[in-house]
């Protein structure tokens, strides 16, 4: 049995190499950590705070927080298999002289230790990083007047221990005892060992190249180990500009949803009550709860001549006259025959909702929606907000019920209205099912050209009513979005941060595996420039071949499968990211140059 | 500078030192060493292990810095040269032979080669044709496009002879050369070895070769980081 002074002692004079997989390792598990406790504490949990954020729009955040918690621990895992497979070829000859002079198993067991020491390292620093960066964010948002629904940090965090210590262990152990098993002692002695193994890959077309361009390509390209540098570097990089250009898009959607669903230019003319209440449930952060006034008052019907009026006024570019009430949904369970008898699809969940009778088509909005809307023959069909479909088991097979009538539903908008828990059906479904009489809410679109709001809001106000422009709920909406998007850039940023380390660590170790190479290009007569150049082409190359690609997929993901009808950034924004990117990866030239400087600061080979 | 003065010295070092520390413990590799190398002389350095030939190479070529002393090289004190212009003197003036070999391992033989007169400043097709001229030298035109780890122990350090011979140097310093050879292989260094001899240049080897040493027109023998004769 190797004791574990010698596996101690062998860890602590590898220090760079042992160091970069610890770092690593811990990066990929506080990120991790961080992540998911912040998820559970606040970006899960939007539509649970007192705020009214839809269930659709919180699932967005949501959804994006979970893919930023996994694409962190996959760039450390991804970052640490490739550690482990430097490492497994610096360490080729050390376990042929192992075996060389005696040991069998014990190689085997020496380097599941050295696994099992670097995994709970890592794992440990990175868990305490994690839950000590938890704390100090939760203090802060509490400082800035956040909500934090409490968590156990600890349970989790152990959960992620184990998770994280049985994942890295596999990682760094397997290509090793892969290693150990494959490995012939008189060829792992033999001087060729570790030398390069170069295929017929671009010898033709860069035959006539330079040396150096040559040193630098078959470096970056030439053999099994660089492929597997290329293809880590691809990865991250995807993984990298998913982040960036996901929570932009991201960002951007759930601001377009939301402008979607308010309407841009649009009015509001209803009883001062009925508008209290109305721009009330559309805030997603309401200072009070107003409640809902007796919507069945014929005190707050909007007369029929009124209506009439506005639809005759040439300026009136869009009118949406609207019935409201408060009812509640009843979800209708489904007997559905199968082979064997029959199932039972849903359950008996029901849920508070504000309903509106519209006619299908003067509804302003425009909404996000799955399905379809209703239209004019649409007699027992409706459309829910985001929110119901938490109620609802499957749209696609359940009914609802409202006031003891059956529904099917047509399909669900995302919709800030009430935090997502609507429905719209005919207007006359509605008048007929509550009895209201006439309209209790006009939505209006202007065209200012023609009219001026003060002259158009003397119209409203002297038939009892009032004009609300819904622009300015809008722009707080908008604004409370920013707000919650600020808080969630914490996660973009750490994911570069996390990211950008690893990689910075990744060429570092990369570099180090090629010391020889350099110290000997050194001692023949290259100058530091013959070697800033080597290493700067060898790094454009890997950038060029794989962190672009890699950028390129990332944005493919994201603008393809990420969210339903993306918003994509700006021109300026996309600039600003890809200048982002390419400062990360100009740091890989400068630390790849640091360390090449560092290594052959004593040329004596 | 004139890199063939009859009579002149190539190397000279002046009560040269070299001391490292390793722990609390300071190791003397080199104490107070002075030499003087004739341009166009084939030395040889013989000792047993630790005696300190191979810091003494490194030292006259500038791979690592005395911790005391001077050190002059074709009448230039490059003890005191700055790392980029050691590198250009050490690419033109000196051709250097590891123990180890040290080809790039990237590179194949010819480009190993190559590389080393790119350094220099050569580039075009004559370098290319220049090349297999040295690799025909050493007998290895065949191995041309081989990459390092495609070749055996003799066959890169006749590479490296090659390469050493690039620029054509004034000044070869060579660090045991056949150590790790076995007996044919170790012959066809010795061969080449006699052609440096005819060729007059400056060539300080490191060997226990007594092949070797018989070619020198003078050995020096080391002990315990010090010349005994």
């Amino acid at each position: 049995m190797v004791t574990l002074s010698y596996i101690l002692k062998d860890l602590s004079r590898r220090r760079f190499q042992t160091l970069s997989a610890i770092g690593a390792l811990a990066l990929a598990m506080g990120g991790l950590t961080f992540l998911v406790l912040y998820g559970l504490g606040l970006g899960f949990n939007y539509s649970k705070l007192p705020w009214r954020v839809s269930v659709g729009l919180n699932y967005i955040f949501a959804v994006f927080i979970l893919i930023a918690s996994i694409l962190v621990f996959l760039i450390g895992l991804i970052a640490l298999s490739s550690f482990s497979s430097l490492l497994t070829g610096l360490r080729v000859r050390d376990i042929g002289i192992m075996k060389a002079i005696g040991l069998a198993e014990e190689v085997n067991s020496f380097f599941l230790f050295e696994s099992l020491i670097i995994a709970f390292l890592g794992c440990v620093i990175g868990i305490v990083g994690g839950l000590l960066s938890f704390y100090l964010t939760t203090v802060f948002f509490r400082i800035l007047g956040f909500s934090v629904i409490s968590v156990q940090p600890f349970s989790v965090a152990s959960v992620l221990f184990i998770l994280g210590m049985v994942i890295s262990f596999i990682s760094i152990y397997l290509p090793l005892h892969r290693s150990i098993m494959k490995l012939q002692t008189s060829n792992a002695l033999s001087p060729q060992t570790m030398k390069l193994r170069l295929g017929n890959l671009g010898r033709r077309s860069i035959a006539r190249a330079s040396p150096a361009f040559k040193i630098a390509s078959r470096s970056a390209l030439g053999d099994k180990g660089s492929s597997r540098t290329l293809i880590s570097l691809f990865l991250i990089s995807c993984l990298l500009s998913t982040i960036i250009f996901g929570g932009q898009i991201i960002s951007g959607t759930v601001q377009n949803y939301v402008e979607r669903g308010i309407g841009e230019g649009v009015f509001l003319i209803a009883h001062k009550d009925i508008v209290a209440y109305y721009v009330n449930r559309l805030s997603f952060n309401p200072l009070e709860d107003v409640a809902a006034p007796n919507l069945s008052n014929p005190g707050y019907n909007i007369p029929v001549g009124f209506v009439d009026w506005l639809r005759s006024q040439p300026y009136v570019k869009g009118l949406d006259p609207r019935l409201i009430a408060e009812l509640t949904a009843y979800e209708v369970k489904l007997v559905t025959p199968v082979p064997d008898g029959y199932m039972i699809v849903g359950d008996d969940r029901r849920a508070q909702v504000l309903a509106l009778g519209v006619n299908p088509g003067d509804v302003l909005n425009d909404w996000v929606l799955s399905g379809r809307f209703i239209n004019e023959g649409d007699e027992s069909a409706l459309v829910v907000g985001d929110s119901l479909l938490d109620v609802v088991y499957d749209i696609s097979q359940e009914h609802l019920k409202i006031l003891g009538r059956d529904f099917d539903i047509a399909g669900a908008c995302v919709d800030p209205l009430n935090g997502g828990y609507t429905i719209y059906l005919k207007y006359e479904t509605l008048q007929a099912l509550t009895g209201f009489e006439d309209p209790n809410v006009v939505l209006v679109k202007l065209d200012l050209e023609k009219t001026s709001i003060s002259d158009f809001e003397g119209s409203v106000t002297r038939n009892n009513l009032e004009l609300y422009d819904l622009t300015s709920v809008l722009d707080k909406d908008l604004g409370f979005l920013q707000d919650v998007w600020l808080s969630l850039s914490t996660l973009p940023s750490l994911t570069i941060i996390i990211g950008g380390l690893i990689l910075i660590n990744f060429t570092a170790l990369s570099v180090s595996a090629r010391s020889n190479d350099f110290k000997v290009m050194k001692a023949v007569g290259a100058k530091r420039k013959d070697l800033r150049g080597i290493v700067m082409t060898q790094t454009f190359l890997l950038v060029v071949l794989g962190a672009v690609p890699g950028v390129m997929a990332g944005w493919v993901f994201c603008t393809s499968f990420l969210v339903l009808s993306p918003s994509l950034p700006s021109v300026l924004t996309i600039a600003i990211d890809v200048v982002l990117l390419a400062i990360i990866f100009a740091a890989l030239s400068v630390v790849s140059v640091y360390y090449v400087r560092r290594m052959t600061a004593h040329v004596v080979t | 500078m004139d890199d063939q003065k009859p009579g002149g010295n190539a190397i000279e070092l002046i009560d040269v030192s070299k001391t490292y520390r390793v722990d609390d413990r300071t190791v003397n590799a080199l104490l107070e060493i002075n030499m003087e190398i004739s341009t166009g002389e084939f030395v040889t350095a013989t000792g047993p292990s630790g005696a300190g030939k191979t810091t003494l190479l490194n030292i006259v070529g500038g791979l690592d810095k005395p911790t005391e002393g001077e050190v002059r090289v074709l009448g230039l004190t490059i003890s005191e040269l700055e790392e980029d212009v050691l590198a250009a003197f050490r690419c033109r003036r000196i051709g250097y032979v590891f123990q180890s070999y040290n080809l790039v391992s990237t590179l194949t033989a010819a480009e190993n080669i190559e590389f080393a007169m790119e350094l220099a400043g050569s580039h075009g097709e004559n370098i290319t044709e220049k090349a297999m001229v040295l690799l025909e030298t050493v007998g290895l035109k065949e191995r041309a496009n081989h990459l390092p780890g495609q070749l055996s122990g003799g066959e890169q350090q006749r590479v490296a002879f090659a390469r050493a011979l690039a620029n054509d140097p004034p000044i070869l310093l060579i660090d045991e050369p056949t150590a790790n050879l076995d007996d044919s292989t170790a012959i066809e260094i010795v061969r080449i070895l006699c052609l440096l001899k005819g060729k007059a240049k400056t060539v300080l080897v490191t060997t226990h070769d007594r092949r070797i040493v018989r070619l020198a027109d003078r050995c020096l023998r080391m002990s315990n980081g010090k010349i005994e004769t």
